[in-house]
């Protein structure tokens, strides 16, 4: 049984009315590469700021390593065991590339002064430059590296790939599957779904605030099925009301169904309708996304 | 340079010799396709035995290292500590402790994994007849866990 | 490393402070030989303006040099560049966009605050220092000999008082989303009702009247009375200062507590 590094608990937080995060139950294995997925304004940026501090919860509690995350004192051993490279990559702008990676390692005893040469090199990141002269892509680059660096056990990225370019993409995903191989425990947020499918084990999507899927990867591609069936007569939603259906869309005398589990009892249920051809496919991360996501969408506007 | 082999200078070394070997797992081995319905620990599964299969790999061949393989694939650690485990269950892999995997000896793959394998093409066959026939899953399911209830319960 | 980076951030604003206060207090230094030959010009034209303090400054350099620097333009700019070195902190950063950087860093909030203040605190000394280097040495360009000791513990007074400005603004820059906008605005609301304070009092003090606005010129407090002496460092003053500088620190720590960024 692996230990839990990230838990949290009913976790809550409102912007005066408006309700980011509603009641988050999280709950991250240690040694895992887990994906936060979500679009954006999801609530995934508001869940990572309680986590490290930056936030108040309105209510529920969390814990990262045991250390309770709405308490300073305690905050402040969890930024100690934990690398963050948030959303937001600007950094410095007054100090060059070499002052803010001195700066940046007094704090970690760990530092990883190798990698950091590695990645300064593979970045292509003059250390003399300004930090007020790096393109966007470069500064990007220059966050990733501070955190990557600092020889934590557990790093939490925020939307780390925005920005970049597809080979500077797969070479952050490189360095976080290498993190990875030596024990380092990965919580990142992205919208990218390939990106989530290349390097997580662990996914877990976030729509509205609330926590929409849970689950790992193997078993989203493995359990989750796309089903379509043709029937004589018109059918309608409300037909397909068995336990494992998390979607359905009728037009007319087909229907495509988006089921998690019971898929057996779902194929049978549809052929008990008089369905005329039942397809079973898999089904992507990408569909089960949009799914999830236009399912609570369409939910809202009811 | 000092004489002491942190975590730090392992990631050198790796990247260092992933070099090198890049270039031959990069005949053996191909990304996988996150975006197909496929997971990613299946298509290496397939691919190691692929490559066992049409001799790419013999024998006693040494796989990759865990990390230099996730590495090189960009695709979770864990994924590959998964399929060298299930690789392993199926005789297909051997595990030495402290040296890495190793393409098991024919002997057992012969025996046990190739006779598997090839029940599973007459097996595909099979059901795909079936299904020509018009039979549905459900009930070429029923059929069959019935021949087999009847055929083990016998013994 | 903080006080590294709050060094980086502020060194051009204490260079400045350097340079202003060069510039006034070798400028008043400079000033001294034609101004008493102006006032005592004055005094001998019986129509001309005779106030008290004219005599005192032409007789006595000491109180020349409190009168123009202590009671005046060296306090003024002194407060002036204390309240723009403790200009800066988490929520100026929050509007450059590396205030999550900074949070992520195992450090809490108040020791972000705290070593900024510092730093403002050891700039606003080693202002105060270089004035004294500078009176010192222009006194010897001019030929005038003055009290060491006066000097020093007036300036301890300025500094020590006049943290209380940069406690102030500091205050304001937790409240206000730090802009240079809000920084303009800002250094108005403080400064103003100084100024005026500090003028209507010293007219009213002029004039022998006292007013209870004199219990808030803050100016006054800063300069002390022109000779000081153990028994006439304003000791209730200090005291209801420090108080009040600490309280306002610790607004600003408990109020940066608790805010979400």
């Amino acid at each position: 049984m692996m230990s839990t590094v990230i838990e949290t608990v009913q976790l809550r937080k409102n912007y005066g009315n408006h309700e980011a995060v509603k009641g988050l139950n999280l709950s991250v294995p240690e040694g895992s590469v887990c994906a936060f997925l979500g679009q954006n304004g999801a609530g995934k940026s508001s869940t990572i700021k309680m986590l490290l501090g930056m936030i108040h919860p309105t209510s529920g509690s969390g814990t990262i390593f045991g250390h309770r995350i709405d308490r300073e004192s305690e905050s402040l051993l969890i930024r100690q065991r934990v690398a963050y490279v948030a959303e937001d990559k600007r950094l410095y702008d007054y100090m060059s590339v070499e002052q803010i990676i001195r700066f940046t390692r007094s704090f970690f005893p760990r530092w990883n002064a190798t990698l950091e040469k590695n990645l300064l090199q593979r970045f292509e990141l003059p250390k003399a430059r300004k930090v007020r002269q790096l393109s966007k892509g470069m500064r990007t680059k220059l966050a990733l590296l501070l955190g990557f660096c600092r020889g934590c056990e557990l790093l939490i990225l925020d939307e780390p790939t925005e920005g970049l370019d597809p080979v500077a993409i797969e070479e952050v995903l490189q360095i976080v599957v290498s993190l990875a191989s030596e024990g380092t425990t990965i919580f990142f947020s992205s919208h990218q779904i390939a990106e989530v499918e290349q390097v997580a084990d662990r996914v877990l999507m976030i729509d509205r605030g609330l926590l929409v899927l849970d689950s790992t990867m193997d078993q989203v591609k493995e359990e989750y099925r796309h089903i379509q069936a043709v029937f004589p007569e018109p059918v309608e939603e409300r037909d397909f009301r068995v336990p494992g259906i998390e979607k359905v869309r009728t037009n007319g005398r087909t229907v495509s169904l988006l089921a998690s589990h019971n898929i057996d009892s779902i194929v049978e249920h549809v052929r008990m309708l008089r369905a005329g051809s039942i397809d079973v496919l898999p089904t992507s991360l990408k569909e089960v996304f949009l799914e999830k996501v236009t399912a609570r969408s369409g939910h809202a506007s009811l | 340079m000092v004489n002491r082999t942190d975590s730090g200078e392992w990631f050198l070394l790796s990247i260092a010799r992933t070099v090198p070997l890049c270039y031959f797992y990069s005949t053996v081995f191909r990304k996988p396709n996150p975006s197909s319905g496929v997971p990613i620990y299946v298509q290496l599964k397939e691919q190691i035995r692929h490559a066992i299969e049409t001799g790419a790999l013999a024998p006693g061949d040494q796989l990759p290292g865990i990390r230099s393989l996730a590495e090189t694939l960009v695709i979770n650690p864990n994924t590959v500590i998964r399929v060298y485990r299930e690789l392993e269950g199926e005789k297909t892999l051997e595990i030495k402790h402290g040296l890495g995997a190793f393409v098991a000896s024919r002997r057992n793959t012969n025996s046990k994994t190739e006779g598997l394998r090839d029940a599973q093409q007459l097996m595909r066959d099979f059901v795909h007849t079936l299904k020509a026939q018009g039979l549905d899953e459900g009930e070429i399911r029923r059929l069959l866990e019935a021949e087999l209830n009847e055929m083990f319960q016998e013994r | 490393m903080l006080l590294y980076k709050a060094w980086i951030e502020t060194r051009i604003r204490f260079l400045a402070g350097l340079a202003t206060t060069l510039i006034v207090c070798s400028y008043y230094l400079y000033a001294h030989s034609s101004l008493v030959a102006m006032w005592t010009h004055m005094l001998q034209d019986p129509k001309g303006p005779h106030f008290g303090w004219m005599r005192l400054a032409i007789s006595d350099y000491n109180f020349y040099l409190w009168h123009y620097l202590y009671d005046n333009y060296l306090q003024q700019i002194w407060c002036l560049f204390a309240a723009l070195f403790a200009f800066g902190g988490l929520i100026r950063e929050k509007q450059d966009g590396t205030s999550l950087f900074s949070l992520g860093l195992p450090v809490s909030r108040r020791r972000w605050l705290y070593t900024r203040l510092l730093v403002a605190l050891l700039e606003g000394c080693a202002l105060a220092v270089f004035s004294v280097l500078v009176i010192a040495i222009g006194s010897a360009v001019i030929h005038q000999t003055y009290s060491l000791s006066q000097v020093l513990a007036h300036t301890a007074l300025m500094v020590g008082i006049g943290f209380f400005a940069a406690a102030l603004g500091n205050v304001f820059y937790t409240l206000f989303p730090s802009n240079y906008v809000s920084l303009i605005l800002i250094l108005a609301v403080i400064s103003a009702p100084y100024l005026l304070i500090q003028t209507y009092v010293q007219h009213m003090r002029s004039i022998g009247r006292s007013t209870w606005l004199s219990y808030v010129d803050f100016g006054y407090a800063m300069a002390g009375p022109w000779h000081l002496t153990w028994s006439t460092v304003p000791w209730i003053t200090i005291l209801v200062m420090t108080v009040m500088t600490a309280i306002l620190l610790r607004t600003a720590a408990v109020y940066g507590d608790h805010i979400d960024y």
